[in-house]
């Protein structure tokens, strides 16, 4: 991501977190930003106190901010966003400015100690965070876990995994989302990255379901369909 | 061949203690204020959602064998803000809990150091309503430090504290508990004093605290007397839980004594106080308790829904048919 779409997103988000927050409450949010940006470390507290400070509800969005998004970040949406998650990728987009090995040890910090709707802001937000390749492994952790929730943060509304896991990873999120039978529409990219480990994989899933006499998804066999077009 | 004395048809009356009368409460919402889930099944949840509890709050406690790094006390707390809370999502149930270093462990001295260093990074965590279970259980030096530790902790974080009360030496243990929490300077609304029996519960009322009761089988409260109790001393103030872990324990422990308490007369505003309503009062203390959450009845978590978007979120589990010996 370039430093001009950073700044526009940050803008723009700004904008959406005034318009959805309360005016008390947005006075408090902003001093913390304040002390964050004294101290880094202070994010540890406020990613979770805000829980106590800011009231939890659904984002309002415009058409002007879905297209905005849409133009700047192509993929990415706040479609279940709330004022939570909202507020805590605002605060981790203040961190950066840090240094590398700080900014690094204060993420995997997060991570680390992170309760759901937290690692949900996360995961959620990986595609903002600086020196992007470094959180491969962080986002296929995070397929790897059985949180329904998690997953949702990582595959929906999110081009991270689109634009830098490896094959192998890739893969595990797709196979992961048909096994789960999660909602493979909303998955960014979908589509656009077979390759003949997954088909062979989907292959073989395919076979399985129907040894087993149970149903395969229409989107599955959309997907194999496609391979034909792809590869011969 | 089979006796029909057992058969329930309508025409005979039901025994007093069948567990058909759980039918009788059937449609009211339960709070079960301590259970440990993470020592229980997926059958349990579902059974515990059946029966209408709605939400439940699990206190950090021992787990059955002492832990030698704090490292695992780390993720154990991860996992109540976490995995488990995710478990009981899937079955509608609102997860809660709350987190402390439980009396056994505070023995660990060396241990225990690194785990208070741990507590300040999750007690302001979402969905942690108190410090608990905190307390006494044999009663030593060490524990009596940790003890007071963590009420500084709640203090500080402004938190309800949910003490768990020895088993051996219980009333003095449970005297002692109140007094250190007062002289601390905490409110006696402030701690919710856990596993009461008939020689503690007039104390820990007469001093303002909340008396919770454990229905637990053979060694804590059974609900007959639970019954009684509730006769004779109301409803203020009094909540029951079932406290159900890796022991012989019973995860409908509430629903189940909500049933006997009709049976036996009480009236359903009372029932409601001691097994839903006074739990959410003592614990919404903590501002991270909203029964708006649990209290829109559904069969998927709707506390993961947002407005405009209907689809269920989060990989409800799916039923399994008990009626059947098929598992497809």
């Amino acid at each position: 991501m370039n430093e001009l779409i950073k700044k526009q997103l940050d803008e723009l988000m700004h904008d959406i977190a005034r318009r959805n927050v309360g005016t008390d409450e947005w006075r408090w949010f902003e001093d913390q930003t304040i002390k964050l940006a004294n101290c880094p470390e202070h994010i540890y507290l406020v990613f979770s106190q805000l829980t106590g400070k800011l009231q939890k509800k659904g984002l309002k969005l415009t058409d002007r901010d879905k297209e905005a998004l849409q133009l700047m970040m192509p993929g990415f949406q706040m479609r279940t966003w709330d004022t939570h998650r909202l507020a805590r990728v605002r605060l981790l987009l203040k961190l950066r400015g840090l240094e590398k090995s700080r900014y690094i040890v204060v993420l995997h910090r997060l991570f680390d100690y992170a309760d759901v709707h937290e690692l949900v802001a996360l995961y959620g937000s990986l595609i903002f965070l600086e020196y992007p390749k470094h959180w491969r492994s962080v986002c296929a952790e995070g397929i790897r876990t059985n949180i329904g929730l998690i997953h949702e943060a990582i595959m929906y509304d999110n081009p991270y995994p689109f634009f830098y896991l490896d094959d192998g990873a890739w893969n595990q999120l797709i196979l992961k989302a048909i096994f789960n039978n999660m909602k493979l529409d909303d998955i960014v990219g979908f589509y656009g990255r077979m390759n003949k480990s997954l088909i062979s994989s989907l292959l073989d899933y395919v076979a399985e379901r129907k040894a087993a006499s149970r149903s395969i998804s229409r989107t599955v066999l959309q997907l194999l369909d496609l391979r034909e077009k792809i590869f011969t | 061949m089979c006796g029909n004395q057992f058969f329930i048809n309508g025409e005979e009356p039901l025994s007093t203690t069948s567990l058909a009368l759980l039918e009788t409460v059937k449609g009211m919402n339960f709070f079960d204020p301590h259970i440990h889930m993470t020592s229980r099944t997926t059958d349990d949840y579902q059974t515990m959602a059946d029966a209408g509890i709605v939400a439940i709050i699990e206190p950090a406690f021992w787990l059955g064998q002492p832990r030698t790094s704090a490292h695992t006390f780390k993720d154990y707390y991860s996992s109540l803000i976490g995995w488990e809370r995710f478990r009981a999502s899937q079955f509608g149930i609102k997860h809660y809990c709350t987190i402390g270093l439980n009396a056994k462990e505070a023995n660990n001295t060396a241990l225990a150091e690194q785990v208070m260093e741990l507590l300040p990074l999750f007690v302001c965590k979402e969905g942690v309503v108190g410090i608990g279970e905190i307390g006494f259980d044999d009663q030593t030096a060490a524990e009596e430090r940790y003890y007071r530790l963590q009420l500084e902790l709640a203090k500080n974080a402004v938190l309800p504290v949910q003490v768990h009360t020895p088993h051996r030496d219980k009333k003095r243990g449970t005297v002692r508990s109140m007094e250190i929490a007062l002289e601390h300077g905490l409110s006696p609304d402030q701690l919710i004093i856990d596993h009461n029996n008939e020689e503690t519960v007039e104390e820990v009322l007469n001093k303002g605290f909340w008396a919770a009761f454990t229905i637990y089988p053979f060694t804590k409260m059974g609900n007959e007397r639970m019954v009684t109790l509730v006769k004779k001393y109301g409803a203020e103030r009094i909540m029951i839980n079932s406290a159900a872990d890796w022991g012989i324990s019973d995860p409908l422990a509430v629903p189940k004594t909500a049933a006997l308490m009709k049976a036996r007369g009480i009236s359903e505003e009372v029932i409601r106080l001691v097994t839903y309503q006074n739990a959410i009062s003592a614990f919404s203390q903590s501002g991270q308790l909203d029964p708006q959450d649990f209290e829109i009845k559904a069969t998927v978590d709707q506390s993961e829904k947002f407005a405009g978007n209907s689809v269920l979120r989060g990989g409800q589990q799916p039923r399994i048919d008990r009626s059947s010996i098929i598992i497809s």
